[in-house]
């Protein structure tokens, strides 16, 4: 089942088009990585796809009903977001913090949290290492433990659909693989990922597609074989790479910047 | 469980201090009659007690209505626009409600009207106040996020501030300027019933308005997009906490005058006691802001009775070393 379709998307953001005719589909069961140079559009086709921000054209379907027809906290329900920007704007307990995934899901009121959304709190912290910071407030972490506070917030609104921009940055190598290994569990439970990166021997290994986005426009999809070979490097990042296809997977390894282009 | 326990116990022991100090308010005033006198003349007064009586009903209980509630409406406000600008440091009066509400009883007060019926004061203040609401979204627009509210609030509180500024320039004599200024400064001593009866509704409004952001403005600690994604909508959050404030604060400026400090110092005073959640500050925050105004408003009573100290310019004088201690706090934090 399409958790998400996006078709002939395009988005101008000041009159310039940002993104152009994108099509893209995230399916029960598999993460897509969504990758391509600086300002390529990644962020603004995401958030298109989120009704956050309005489209030029195209329609997106999200968990098979048109986005306009869905009122904003079903769509929360549908699919949870993960933005860039790591804002925490007041020193809240990190366990409150992450349990802002739930209200979607909740009724209201200011008393503690029901047993099935502890749950779901906990899981997600367990998920993103992060419940031995439970009573520290928000504010007060480090730049990486911010971030695997705020992945565990998007994590504990358990919707089928979960769309990350950038969630690895500033990540250590082995949170980076406990991130994606959280992926690819979600993905195991039928849930979809939709997630951007800049780290392309993440999203060689561990994505079952790839999109690549140049100048808002699709230039390449498929499996990571595909999108990530040395010529779409070349002509999309403006680098020289070699791409070589190991036991343990696909690897990508930058070796230079190419004069002239970009 | 302690940590479970320890909000609703900060609540109660809010609500017990704004009700004592409530309760002095009643029994403070020149009069001179003792505890047990006073509150017998409020509720039952025996046939000899009826100058007590009237001093306890016309005079003191008005005016401890109207410290709790414009209390109530500064505490609660301040919360909310703390929350949803994502600022500590904003308050009422920076979305151009207070200058707004002061510059249309300010009119009252040049074009005559205040002295021709009791009521114009106030209810040109309210009408400024919710003109000061529509400009602010007019220049803001419909989608305009938190910051170009800060910045249409800054326009609109110059712009009425120029206009007081412009009356008290153009008005026809001293004494009249003289009286703006003083009704300027904020105060709650003098207020009748009818004020209270004026006010409440609006401010009750307010209050529920205000109280309804409560879930959305704790989705708003992640930032605006995160919030919307969360099923947030922004557009009505705004709503709510503009049209609110200016139902609150405007009917509090109505028939109290500018009282600044109050809406900034509560919110932050009570933040660290609340986990800094948003919507817990709320309920805090309205208690300790009806608690603070009370305070000082017994302050201004007790300390020069005979000289008519005004409720702003006290509020102002505590508030003002706050603020420096506020902006040295965040300088070191941010360090």
């Amino acid at each position: 089942m399409s958790l998400l379709s996006v078709d002939g998307v395009s988005v101008a953001r000041g009159g310039t088009v940002v993104v152009s005719e994108a099509s893209l589909s995230v399916a029960a069961g598999e993460v897509v990585g969504l990758i391509g140079p600086n300002g390529a559009g990644k962020t603004t086709l995401m958030r298109a796809a989120l009704g956050l921000i309005p489209r030029a054209a195209g329609s997106v379907t999200l968990g098979g009903g048109a986005l306009e027809a869905l009122p904003p906290p079903e769509r929360a329900r549908r699919a949870a977001w993960l933005p860039q920007e790591r804002e925490i704007a007041w020193p809240v307990a990190v366990e409150r913090l992450v349990a802002l995934g739930r209200l979607p899901h909740r009724g209201g009121g200011l008393g503690p949290l029901p047993a099935v959304d502890r749950r779901a709190v906990a899981d997600a912290m367990a998920a993103m290492e992060v419940a031995h910071l439970a009573s520290r407030p928000a504010t007060a972490l480090s730049g990486g433990e911010r971030a695997r506070v705020l992945i565990a917030r998007a994590l504990a609104q358990q919707a089928p659909l979960l769309l990350a921009d950038e969630p690895a940055a500033g990540l250590d190598p082995a949170h980076q693989l406990g991130l994606v290994e959280a992926f690819r569990r979600l993905a195991g439970e039928g849930r979809g990922v939709l997630v951007s990166l800049h780290d392309l021997s993440l999203a060689a290994r561990w994505c079952d597609r790839l999109v690549l986005l140049h100048r808002g426009r699709i230039a390449a999809a498929g499996a990571p074989g595909e999108v990530l070979t040395a010529e779409h490097l070349r002509a999309f990042y403006g680098v020289s790479a070699s791409v070589a296809l190991g036991e343990d997977g696909l690897s990508v390894q930058v070796l230079g910047r190419l004069r002239g282009q970009v | 469980m302690r940590a479970a326990w320890r909000y609703p116990v900060l609540l109660v022991l809010l609500g017990g201090l704004a009700a004592l100090l409530f309760a002095a308010s009643l029994l403070t005033g020149p009069s001179g009659a003792g505890a047990a006198e006073g509150l017998a003349a409020l509720f039952a007064p025996a046939p000899d007690q009826e100058a007590l009586a009237l001093v306890m009903r016309e005079i003191r209980l008005p005016r401890a209505l109207l410290g709790l509630t414009v209390g109530v409406s500064l505490g609660l406000a301040g919360a909310v626009l703390q929350g949803f600008l994502r600022n500590p440091l904003a308050e009422p009066g920076l979305i151009g409600v207070s200058g707004a509400a002061a510059f249309g009883a300010v009119l009252a007060f040049y074009t005559g009207l205040a002295g021709m019926a009791a009521l114009a004061l106030p209810a040109m203040a309210l009408a400024g106040a919710v003109l000061a609401v529509a400009l602010v979204f007019a220049i803001a627009g419909r989608h305009g996020g938190s910051l170009t509210v800060i910045l249409a609030g800054i326009a609109v509180s110059s712009l009425a501030g120029a206009l007081v500024s412009l009356t008290l320039n153009l008005s026809p004599n001293p004494f009249a300027a003289y009286e703006i200024m003083f009704w300027l400064l904020g105060s709650l001593a003098d207020r009748s019933m009818q004020h209270v009866a004026l006010a409440v509704p609006f401010m009750a409004a307010g209050w529920l308005l205000l109280a309804l952001t409560a879930r959305s403005l704790d989705a708003l600690t992640l930032g605006e997009d995160a919030a919307a994604a969360l099923g947030v909508r922004l557009a009505r959050v705004r709503l709510l906490a503009v049209l609110g404030t200016a139902l609150a604060v405007g009917a509090a400026v109505a028939v109290a005058g500018a009282i600044g400090f109050a809406g900034l110092v509560v919110p932050h005073l009570l933040r660290p006691l609340v986990g800094a959640e948003p919507s817990r500050l709320l309920p805090a925050s309205a208690l300790g802001g009806g608690a603070l105004l009370l305070a000082a408003d017994l302050a201004v009573r007790l300390i020069a009775p005979d000289r008519d100290l005004k409720l702003g310019v006290v509020t102002a004088l505590i508030g003002a070393p706050f603020f420096v201690w506020l902006v040295l706090k965040t300088r070191r934090e941010a360090a």
